[in-house]
């Protein structure tokens, strides 16, 4: 089989509105432990984990079960009587933090994402495995890693773990732009801020 | 349970820039609507961020519970629907309702042959 | 920090107003003169001696404006003692809480806008709070959200982008200012009447703070204009001090006390007077901080073009809106295609080295001296590998730049500025400088997609071309001029923009010069729907 899929940038399986649904698989516990967890810290507590490892994902979700569950739920902001959502709290400074912290203290609860411990207590560590890539590559496109003439340890591996950069990979893999046996096959992109 | 749909005109569902887009919108609401508003409007797909725009759209009057009302939007000179590698561009007539954001859709094609420019396979390079 | 200094410079400006609610009266000049104030900095001030009227009594005053404290040129002192000549009656302003209290001028108000400098930090900081901090409620139904709504890429932080450059275009301006403001002055001064001047004291001055000391050139000479001898100790137009002290001390021992020799005074204003009216190549430095204001200007229409490239509202002129027939959906007439001027990407890749291996050189010093010291920093070592690798790459980059910036130069003009599927345009070239060192030119017309995406806190781009089409290509010698026609495939995809997503033409120009940089120019067109 070959590991193109013949289609244009709309049926690719990889596109960004795709990886944008997809919702975030604990490898270990699950939602009732999670949301026992952070009811346990006082509604406080913080996501952990290397980037692509599904931190965003899982706020989010969060957000949309604790909205389901009858909570006033607010991303980045702070409102009396609502659970505040923040994504990526390494980007305050320290005394943005300690602001932020003030401010949320009239917040019912405070969850937020960081790449390393220590803002607030952690509530879980999100972490990738290459199951859980090749899990998401087959609900993405009924195929799994091999499909695509790569295994998930390799994809895995290569990509340090980061689930979002992987899938990008396979994109340009069954966009027909890259084969799956060039090393160059990541990171095609040009920053740009060295863009000319 | 809400249940919105948009019926075009012959089923036509593909159509050449400038010319006109013409159906039904169809709704039947959980509550009573505060508005509902057809649109015309394009979005991309692939490997990039989503861009969309709204390229014409009209609102119904008084809008009803359970409803149907007719339109006729005009779509402009471009962009086509394209189909390429890193970028699509998808054209749909869209009915939404508030309160919810309650939304029904239908994919169109939008381009002089009726359907979306694919970009011809280069030629292999020499090695 | 920005309320810190606000509060300081608020409690200033509040001295400064109150002397506006002072009683305007009149005061008789009793005395003046102008003496070297005690201390480092060596001002002349003007010390005046007045009487008035005040709360039924005749007092005494000697202030001339509040906070005052001289100017370092002489002539500037010797100008308030003329305007403020012996028995002559002069406005002056006093106190009305306190009678005792008068001045014969009031700060300017201008001083003011020095509260606005902290109040940017303020901005920035309540911005930039208030930016990370708002709210984004969960929105109700992702499922049943509408698709139109969903614009996962929001328009260009332009304003951001050009805020950015805007600080290094103004630095760079008012950092100029300090040398084209005195190089003017050296122009008009070429009209100034030269009369002799005999110098009374001589000596290089030293300035010294926390970084260190720099000097001047300090010599104090007489003259006579409009009828009375004056004095002036400005040597040059361009004042301030800088480091080295040599240069100044040989100026210095060339103009001993009692050397007679020629100045240069201004006609409209006797007080005026400089000793050497030339342009010194210490203005050449005004290079530098020009350079810092191109590259903010630079930066600023940069970031305005990819503006323009971001989602558009229906009824925009600048939408694909549908014409009605009949009208002229393409600009007619030929268009000369902007090309980058050389210089501009030679200053380009030498700011960007600069500014690079600027940074890079300080911590590239460090590491020196801690080796030289017997440390081992290998952890630093390692860590600045790859960053002065970028900086030698950069440092070779203003070579190349240099190098190609001598090449021939393309002038190109496209018969029609947009050409429309299935038309086509004439493209024209002409080349200034020695075309006959190009063994080849090729002209490519190339259609490319370009995506961007997010990855972390930093934008990619990834680029696919989806076309090349051949519009020229020499055979044998390369002409100084040429033209061939530009056709667009009807069944292709027309130029699109839509923020996140662009499809692009691109006109790719080429010309080999053997072991030299290649001739390369490209300029995007713009195919419109047919």
């Amino acid at each position: 089989m070959s590991a193109a899929c013949g289609v244009d940038a709309a049926a690719n399986p990889f596109r960004a509105s795709r990886i944008l649904e997809f919702r975030y698989r604990f490898v270990d516990s699950g939602w009732d432990a999670l949301l026992s967890k952070l009811e346990a810290l006082g509604m406080r507590g913080a996501i952990v984990g290397p980037e692509g490892s599904g931190k965003t994902t899982l706020l989010e979700d969060l957000g949309e079960r604790l909205r389901r569950s009858g909570r006033r739920v607010i991303f980045g902001g702070v409102e009396a009587g609502a659970v505040t959502l923040l994504d990526g709290a390494e980007r305050l400074t320290r005394r943005q933090w300690r602001r932020f912290l003030r401010e949320a203290r009239e917040a019912a609860g405070l969850v937020v994402t960081a790449h390393r411990p220590g803002y607030l207590p952690t509530l879980i560590e999100t972490r990738t495995t290459p199951g859980i890539l090749d899990a998401a590559v087959l609900a993405a496109s009924g195929r799994r890693c091999e499909g695509f003439a790569v295994t998930p340890e390799e994809l895995w591996t290569r990509h340090g773990g980061n689930i979002r950069t992987a899938l990008r990979e396979l994109y340009d893999i069954c966009a027909g732009r890259v084969s799956p046996s060039s090393r160059g096959a990541q990171r095609r992109g040009i920053p740009d801020s060295f863009a000319t | 349970m809400s249940e919105i749909s948009v019926l075009l005109q012959d089923r036509k569902l593909a159509y050449r820039p400038g010319e006109t887009v013409r159906g039904t919108a169809y709704w039947t609401l959980g509550g009573q609507p505060e508005s509902v508003e057809v649109r015309l409007f394009w979005r991309t797909e692939g490997k990039g961020s989503t861009d969309t725009e709204i390229a014409a759209s009209r609102t119904f009057q008084n809008p009803a519970r359970t409803d149907r009302r007719d339109f006729e939007l005009v779509l402009p000179a471009g962009p086509y629907s394209y189909a390429g590698k890193l970028i699509a561009i998808l054209w749909s007539v869209e009915v939404i309702a508030e309160p919810g954001s309650e939304a029904e859709h239908q994919d169109i094609v939008v381009s002089p042959s009726g359907e979306p420019v694919r970009p011809a396979p280069l030629p292999e390079t020499p090695k | 920090m920005g309320c810190f200094f606000l509060a300081l410079t608020v409690q200033g400006a509040w001295r400064t107003i109150r002397t506006y609610s002072w009683d305007r009266t009149t005061c008789r000049m009793r005395d003046g003169f102008v003496a070297r104030a005690e201390g480092s900095s060596g001002n002349y001030e003007f010390r005046p001696r007045y009487t008035y009227q005040a709360g039924g009594a005749t007092r005494e005053g000697i202030v001339y404006k509040p906070g005052y404290s001289g100017s370092s040129q002489a002539g500037e002192a010797e100008a308030l003692l003329s305007r403020y000549a012996k028995d002559t009656d002069v406005p002056c302003y006093v106190s009305g809480d306190d009678p005792d209290k008068a001045a014969l001028a009031r700060p300017s108000l201008w001083t003011l806008l020095i509260v606005l400098f902290p109040l940017v930090f303020v901005a920035v900081g309540v911005g930039g709070l208030s930016f990370a901090w708002s709210p984004r409620r969960m929105a109700p139904d992702p499922e049943k959200r509408a698709l139109s709504s969903k614009a996962g890429s929001p328009l260009q932080a332009a304003g951001c982008l050009a805020a950015f450059f805007g600080v290094f275009l103004v630095a760079g301006l008012g950092m100029s200012l300090f040398f084209t403001l005195p190089a003017l002055k050296v122009v008009k001064a070429r009209s100034w009447r030269e009369v002799p001047c005999t110098v009374i004291e001589s000596r290089v001055r030293t300035h010294s703070d926390s970084d260190g000391s720099t000097y001047s050139v300090d010599i104090l000479y007489e003259y006579e204009a409009g009828g009375r001898m004056r004095r002036s100790n400005r040597y040059e137009f361009l004042g301030g001090s800088s480091g080295g002290s040599a240069a100044k001390e040989s100026i210095v021992a060339a103009n001993p006390p009692g050397t007679r020799r020629s100045c240069f005074v201004n006609p409209e204003n006797p007080d005026d007077a400089v000793m050497d009216r030339g342009l010194s190549k210490t203005y050449w430095i005004v290079l530098v901080p020009l350079l810092f204001a191109a590259a903010g200007f630079g930066g600023i229409i940069y970031a305005f073009r990819i503006r323009k490239g971001g989602p558009r509202a229906p009824g925009d002129a600048a939408s694909f809106a549908a014409k009605p027939a009949g009208a002229a959906a393409i600009p007619s007439g030929p268009v000369k295609l902007p090309t980058p001027h050389p210089v501009a990407k030679v200053f380009g890749m030498l700011f960007l080295a600069l500014f690079w291996n600027g940074i890079v050189s300080v911590f590239f010093w460090k590491m020196l001296s801690e080796w030289k010291s017997g440390g081992k920093p290998f952890g630093l070592t390692c860590f600045l590998v790859p960053f002065v690798l970028v900086g030698l790459a950069l440092i070779f980059g203003v070579f190349y730049s240099l190098l190609a910036a001598f090449n021939p130069r393309p002038s190109l003009t496209l018969s029609s500025k947009a050409v429309p599927l299935g038309g086509s345009a004439t493209l024209s070239w002409t080349f200034t400088g020695a075309v006959s060192r190009m063994t080849t030119l090729t002209v490519l017309l190339e259609g490319a997609e370009e995506a961007k995406y997010r990855r972390g806190t930093r934008t990619y781009t990834d680029r696919e071309i989806f076309a090349k089409i051949p519009i020229f290509e020499s055979a044998g010698a390369v002409a100084q001029a040429g033209s061939a026609d530009v056709r667009i495939p009807a069944d292709t995809m027309h130029s699109f923009s839509g923020g996140s997503n662009r499809i692009v033409w691109t006109l790719k120009l080429s010309g080999q010069i053997p072991k030299w940089p290649d001739v390369t120019e490209s300029v995007e067109i713009e195919v419109t729907p047919s």
